[in-house]
């Protein structure tokens, strides 16, 4: 195939996934500068390797992209201010993501409490959670995705949606 | 299907990744149990709550643009080059893999406590999940020279492998599972009309009473032994006395001379 031709199949094939690709790259990087930073790379990255690609899901090859690029960000961030772990530094950074909750929170205290539960499950947890629920991926393409064993990625389901349960649980007790 | 089955097996069926067999066991179980019913239900209402828009966070303006603008200013290398980054992204894979595993680890050990499961729940549940249709075996083969190199570089030890097909126990081959935060290897054996899961993973502690044990859990028969600093776990539902002989078999075999064959 010339070169013109690949790029347009590329264009075709991968521009429209992007929604996905940055939804994905923004709960991982928790911003939106280094998130847009994170999908352009990936974006680069797919282009390049894009001749490789030969399985049936662009939709998984991509977002696995996405996730390596975003992993290694936050790695090398982390090794730049190396005094908190990864899932430290998720937890920590949840109360400025977001404006004064006051008001919101009288409106709408449930919405708010799943986002900051789901910002504040480690990592690997909140991966297969997005994966799963957001972009609807089956077992076998989010152990690809990943690089994980299918029966890992039913473990970590199983306990992120127990450590999210507990949270909608205590809701329930307090109305 | 009781309790801890179901349980184990509750998330692949919310999520629709489980046979019809198995479908209907613990649809089965969840019409008679409201403990367990309670626990789907919740996952329900979650995936309720998740499907709320405003958790999707919308890609801005201006940026899809610009990235077609970036890509349309990036020629990609020659047609020669691409065939190195297999090359280069082996020595990465593996690098992130264990920076990850690390991770990994530390976080695993952390959420220990939501689940009091002991390594030996632990060890059944994997068993009980691998009998789910799809993931019994990562590497089908009844040929250990086949299953053996396999595993090579994905753990960090090289598991001994042999087939007992003449004590009637036949290889049916090996997966990769995850136990207490560790990759561990898994060989799978057909028995009569049982499998026997054997999982293998480096000592956790040199110290520890490597004695063999038995356990019963739910149904299954659990044999704990230590050969040649392994820890080696045979879980199975096939009767006690033929999983002795299954572990009497494996002890035979692992001698030290073949441990570095």
């Amino acid at each position: 195939m010339n070169d013109q031709g690949q790029r347009t199949r590329f264009e075709n094939q991968m521009l429209p996934l992007m929604p996905e690709a940055y939804n994905l790259a923004r709960w991982f990087m928790k911003n939106e500068p280094d998130a847009r930073d994170a999908v352009q790379e990936a974006y680069l990255k797919a282009f390049r390797y894009f001749e490789s690609f030969q399985g049936d899901s662009g939709r998984a090859w991509l977002l696995r992209i996405v996730r390596n690029v975003c992993y290694d960000a936050l790695r090398a961030k982390q090794s730049e201010h190396n005094i908190i772990s990864l899932d430290e530094e998720a937890a920590a950074e949840v109360p400025d993501s977001k404006p004064s909750p006051n008001v919101l929170a009288i409106q709408n205290s449930t919405k708010l409490h799943i986002r900051e539960a789901l910002e504040a499950l480690p990592l690997e947890f909140k991966t297969v959670i997005i994966l799963r629920e957001f972009d609807g991926f089956s077992y076998k393409e989010i152990s690809d995705i990943v690089g994980v064993p299918i029966g890992t990625v039913m473990s970590r389901l199983s306990r992120a949606r127990q450590q999210l349960a507990i949270l909608l649980q205590k809701e329930r007790e307090n109305e | 299907m009781n309790c801890e089955e179901t349980l184990a097996l509750l998330d692949a069926y919310f999520d629709n990744e489980l046979d019809l067999t198995k479908t209907l066991a613990i649809e089965e179980h969840l019409r008679d149990c409201a403990s367990c019913r309670s626990q789907y239900e919740l996952r329900v209402a979650l995936r309720q709550r998740l499907k709320d828009p405003d958790l999707r966070y919308a890609i801005p303006d201006d940026f899809a643009d610009q990235v077609r603008k970036r890509l349309a200013v990036s020629s990609r290398p020659a047609t020669r080059i691409l065939s190195f980054p297999s090359a280069v992204w082996v020595p990465v894979a593996i690098a992130a893999a264990a920076i990850f595993g690390a991770f990994l680890y530390a976080n695993i050990q952390r959420m220990l406590p939501i689940g009091p499961a002991s390594i030996v729940t632990e060890v059944a549940s994997d068993h009980i999940r691998s009998l789910i249709g799809s993931h019994l075996v990562d590497v089908e083969s009844s040929d250990q020279h086949t299953v053996k190199p396999w595993f090579a570089g994905k753990l960090d030890f090289s598991p001994p492998v042999h087939d007992f097909a003449d004590q009637g126990f036949k290889l049916v081959g090996g997966r990769l599972d995850y136990v207490r935060g560790k990759n561990v290897a898994v060989l799978v054996y057909r028995f009569k009309n049982h499998y026997v899961s054997l999982f293998m993973c480096r000592e956790r502690n040199p110290d520890a009473d490597s004695k063999q044990k038995t356990f019963g859990y739910q149904g299954y028969n659990l044999v704990y032994w230590n050969a040649n600093g392994l820890d080696c776990w045979a879980v199975s539902d096939a009767a006690p006395g033929a999983l002795l002989e299954f572990v009497k078999a494996q002890q035979e075999e692992h001698s030290p001379q073949d441990e570095h064959s």
